[in-house]
């Protein structure tokens, strides 16, 4: 006898189950977090709007209607299940409104920079969370998964640790180690000769520059991170057609050149020479039709009979020109020299 | 000649020491570039080339290591 099969849910059923209703409460955060920052820059673009510019009011009517654009994209995204323009949103409306805006609050209570960090991350993790569990209902359907675990009650403390408490312990350690590197090379870029103190002080002291190294150093400390696991999580887990695959992938590269190589066979030059009558033929052409009316001609019964060609007028004229233009260009350069003299002269001493 | 029944491996071990000796001598790198930005030292310059270096032999010592693994593996499973 055949399974039933469980009854077609509606539209607005299917959208309001109690895992779907879970699903959004994960990823409000982030729409929280995402209306927060385009709010502030609508109310306070700052300096994305030049009044003085052509295309200020543009820019202006833009910034008033971002925080409809931003949510109504991070709403589709949320209903397509597509993470990563969900968190691309989140990041690119933090770093706008980090730049341009003159100040953010959320219910009243104003935000700085490390709230606003920690929010960010805090939303992004969750939107993480939300999309696997979203991804887990939608393998199981109406499945029961089985979480029964046979081992001893160490095992599962382990296996819960590296779930759960060992991703948020990284994220913790990870923000504030970038909170302590990013405030070490502040206090380093003092030290550093001129210019490069002052440029890289001024840097810093700008919010773009602030949340640019924020980012640089959070890459740098991930980067570390993943380099120093993968080799261990590979030798637990990979397989062999897979570790096949990695090693092909390893050197793909290689072999594509050589089989590049191989395949190379080098041509008889009749192309080239197509090329090259081509070339010739066209300036030809071009001589007999710009030139004036029998110049042509004449000079070329010129060049037979190895006689030197008797300039006309408007050659004349021309050779001067050009003439005159190549002493212009000598000077414009010899001028464009002294000035960068000038510039390392008062940067570098 | 008598068979001795082992198979000899392919890819040697060698590889899996030099990329520990490389991350060894990375965060010998991480460490000298801190020791140089603090108090008295203010040498930043030589403390970013530190770093770079780190950077760099990290990246070289992981690689080897993780081709190491990969590699063991498939010489485990040869079919």
């Amino acid at each position: 006898m055949a399974d039933e099969e469980p009854p077609a849910l509606s539209a607005i059923a299917r959208f309001t189950t109690r895992d779907a209703l879970f699903y959004y409460a994960l990823v409000l955060p982030a729409f929280v977090a995402e209306a927060v920052f385009t709010v502030s820059i609508a109310s306070t673009p700052g300096d994305l709007i030049s009044l003085n510019s052509s295309f200020g009011p543009l820019f202006a009517d833009l910034a008033q209607i971002l925080p409809v654009v931003f949510l109504g994209l991070s709403a589709y995204a949320v209903f397509s299940f597509r993470l990563s323009l969900l968190v691309t949103l989140l990041i690119a409306s933090f770093l706008v409104a980090m730049s341009v805006a003159n100040g953010m609050s959320i219910l009243g209570v104003g935000l700085n920079l490390e709230a606003t960090v920690i929010l960010v991350v805090a939303a992004t993790f969750l939107a993480l969370a939300a999309f696997n569990y979203s991804r887990s209902v939608k393998l199981m359907g109406e499945r029961l998964p089985e979480v029964n675990s046979a081992g001893s009650a160490g095992y599962n403390v382990v296996s819960i640790a590296l779930e759960s408490l060992v991703p948020f312990g990284a994220a913790v350690g990870l923000v504030l180690l970038v909170e302590a590197i990013v405030a070490a090379v502040g206090v380093q870029a003092s030290h550093l000769p001129q210019p490069l103190s002052t440029l890289t002080s001024l840097y810093l002291q700008t919010r773009v520059g602030l949340v640019f190294t924020t980012l640089f150093v959070a890459g740098a400390a991930i980067w570390v991170i993943r380099q120093s696991i993968e080799p261990v999580i590979l030798h637990f887990t990979l397989k062999a057609s897979d570790a096949k695959k990695e090693l092909l992938g390893e050197i793909e590269p290689t072999t594509k050149s050589v089989r590049k190589m191989i395949r190379y066979r080098p041509s008889g030059g009749i192309a080239w020479g197509a090329i090259a009558i081509a070339y010739s033929a066209g300036i030809a052409i071009s001589l007999a039709y710009f030139l004036p009316h029998g110049q042509f001609l004449r000079d070329l019964s010129s060049v037979l009979s190895l006689r030197p060609p008797a300039p006309s007028n408007t050659e004349l004229l021309l050779d001067n020109a050009f003439q005159n233009g190549i002493v212009k260009a000598d000077i414009l350069f010899a001028q464009s020299q002294d000035y960068i003299r000038e510039i390392i002269r008062l940067v570098w001493g | 000649m008598m068979a001795t029944g082992v198979t000899p491996r392919r890819f040697a071990a060698a590889s899996l020491w030099v990329g520990i000796a490389l991350i060894a001598v990375s965060i010998y790198f991480f460490l000298a570039s801190v020791t140089l930005i603090s108090p008295p030292a203010q040498a930043v310059v030589a403390a970013l080339l530190s770093a770079v270096i780190g950077f760099v032999m990290l990246s070289a010592g992981t690689t080897l290591v993780r081709t190491y693994v990969v590699a063991r593996v498939v010489e485990q499973n040869p079919k």
